[in-house]
């Protein structure tokens, strides 16, 4: 066991100066990165606490795939392969819940930590060969696979918003919509393989002009109902709903233009924060998305002469 | 020894396997043959405990597992890996370049590896595990004829180690050249079992009923 983490840091090493960082820059800024933004998150609202908790549960979600899990429980006994889990979860926890505790949050911080352990047992294994359907088969393929991956995401979304409207809370329902935008998004966050673009017959625009038209679509299909409930729930805020509905579109533009800016490598780190930018600083997008689009376009003349 | 006792399993309403039942002994290869689909590679992920299953299952607690398609971890080199699956099971990882038989570039990136070289990498950890039960899934898929040639030898040596071996190929001849026995797993069940002297015979019949009047109805004369 010890031999499995004391290779995971060096594979992190690897990745670190794969993406030009130095290790011992990252493990001084790393931490002052992740508190300071939390802090100054946690201090203008206390709903950042839960996009906080439940960013950390998606990317506890990432170490329960099914290829990885066998792989773990092929090579290790059934305790150490159990044990091996419970480090990880606990080693992804323990900022976030450091981070609730700190502000006060001591009820969420609990409940998360009781749902990651929980999530150890998430081993890929649940759902077998079953086709989960989704409304999105006939236009492949992002929403259709990325639904299938984060079902249990889209879950919590909506147990969100119900919880939100329950006790009237219009952050908290507008937080459920906004989860489901970034699920989305993590759709376009992996490049398909250049096969996967080289078979169209379409010109670089016409491609990526399709494939954003397709996921406006399959994000309204996703959305609508959440915005619908936003909307009769909290009728007075239609202002904000509509700007939040906007502001979702434009983010999920950001996120395809972008992945074909470096197809058919993935996003480098300066992309992944001029996108964090855009979404933090919405103006951003004004320029962001055609300066992207135009070099998605001259990217994609590789696949697509 | 290896026991399946009505070892069933289902996704969802589909069955996959109906109430398998076999002994498997020490020093003895086991062929598993099927058409795909018919429930190989889920007879093993059961056997290996990676997913659950109904009835009983006995076998040793350490086995070896070669997958059809093999994980690796980014940015993780051979020789990484075969270290990590020898101190995974508090083994010395020593005398790995000479030990490794199929000449990989052990320096470099396994997830760079072209599909046969991951193969043979996977098929190396295994060995080099020190198994007693080895599961082989496709063994043969991807790999070079000298390579194959030198895993036929392998499973040889291994069976006369004593070790149990368990493995599926869609090219007969490679099953037929080392097996003691073969299942034909079809419709979730073991349909036939072939002992050395029966395995021509299993031969033709599979080729009488898989391949049939199918290349006429392709039309295309």
């Amino acid at each position: 066991m010890q031999a499995y983490f004391r290779l995971q840091v060096r594979l992190l090493e690897r990745h670190l100066r794969a993406w030009g960082i130095t290790p011992w820059v990252a493990v001084v800024l790393v931490p002052l990165f992740f508190f300071g933004l939390g802090l100054l998150l946690l201090d203008r609202t206390d709903y950042a606490a839960y996009a906080i908790a439940f960013f950390c549960l998606l990317a506890l979600t990432q170490l329960g795939g099914r290829e990885r899990n066998f792989f773990l429980r092929i090579q290790f006994l059934r305790q150490t392969y159990w044990r091996i889990r419970l480090i990880e979860n606990g080693l992804y926890l323990l900022p976030f819940v450091l981070l609730l505790l700190f502000k006060g949050f001591w009820a969420l911080a609990l409940v998360q930590t009781l749902v990651g352990i929980a999530m150890v047992f998430l081993t890929g294994d649940g759902l077998g060969n079953w086709v989960i359907p989704t409304p999105f088969s006939r236009y492949p393929f992002e929403f259709a696979i990325g639904i299938r991956k984060s079902w249990p995401l889209l879950l919590l979304a909506a147990f969100l918003l119900v919880m939100g409207v329950r006790v009237s809370n219009f952050e908290l329902s507008l937080f459920a919509y906004f989860v489901v935008v970034f699920t989305a998004m993590g759709y376009y966050g992996k490049p398909e393989p250049g096969f996967f673009v080289w078979i169209h017959h379409f010109t670089p625009q016409a491609f990526l002009r399709r494939k954003l038209l397709l996921a406006i679509g399959n994000l309204l299909v996703l959305a609508i109902p959440f915005l619908l409930i936003l909307m009769f729930s909290f009728p007075e805020r239609y202002g904000i709903i509509l700007v939040g509905l906007f502001l979702g579109v434009n983010y999920l533009i950001l996120m395809v233009v972008a992945k074909y800016t470096a197809f058919p490598d993935d996003l480098a780190v300066t992309q992944a924060i001029l996108i964090a930018l855009g979404v933090v600083v919405p103006p951003v997008l004004l320029v962001l998305i055609p300066h992207y689009f135009r070099r998605a376009t001259s990217r994609l003349h590789l696949y697509l002469p | 020894m290896i026991k399946l006792d009505k070892v069933v399993k289902q996704f969802g309403t589909q069955p996959v396997l109906r109430g398998i039942s076999a002994e498997f002994l020490p020093g003895r290869i086991y062929g598993i043959i099927g058409e795909n689909g018919a429930g190989k590679t889920t007879l093993f992920r059961c056997i290996a405990d990676l997913i659950p299953y109904g009835g009983n299952i006995s076998k040793p607690q350490r086995l070896g597992f070669l997958q059809t398609n093999n994980y690796f971890l980014p940015k993780m080199t051979g020789r990484e890996y075969l270290r990590l699956l020898c101190q995974a099971r508090k083994l010395p990882a020593e005398n790995l370049d000479e030990r490794n038989v199929f000449d990989l570039p052990l320096a470099e990136y396994a997830e760079n590896y072209s599909t046969g070289m991951k193969k043979k990498l996977a098929l190396l950890g295994v060995l080099l595990q020190q198994n007693e039960l080895l599961i082989l899934d496709e063994p043969y898929n991807g790999v070079d004829i000298q390579s194959n040639m030198l895993i036929t030898a392998i499973l040889l040596e291994l069976k006369r180690l004593g070790k149990t071996v368990l493995i599926s190929s869609h090219i007969f001849s490679t099953l037929s050249d080392t097996c003691d026995e073969i299942f034909l797993l079809r419709e979730g069940n073991f349909a036939k079992h072939a002992q050395p002297e029966e395995f021509a015979r299993l031969e033709r019949e599979m080729v009488g009923k898989t391949v049939g009047d199918r290349v006429g109805r392709l039309s295309l004369r």
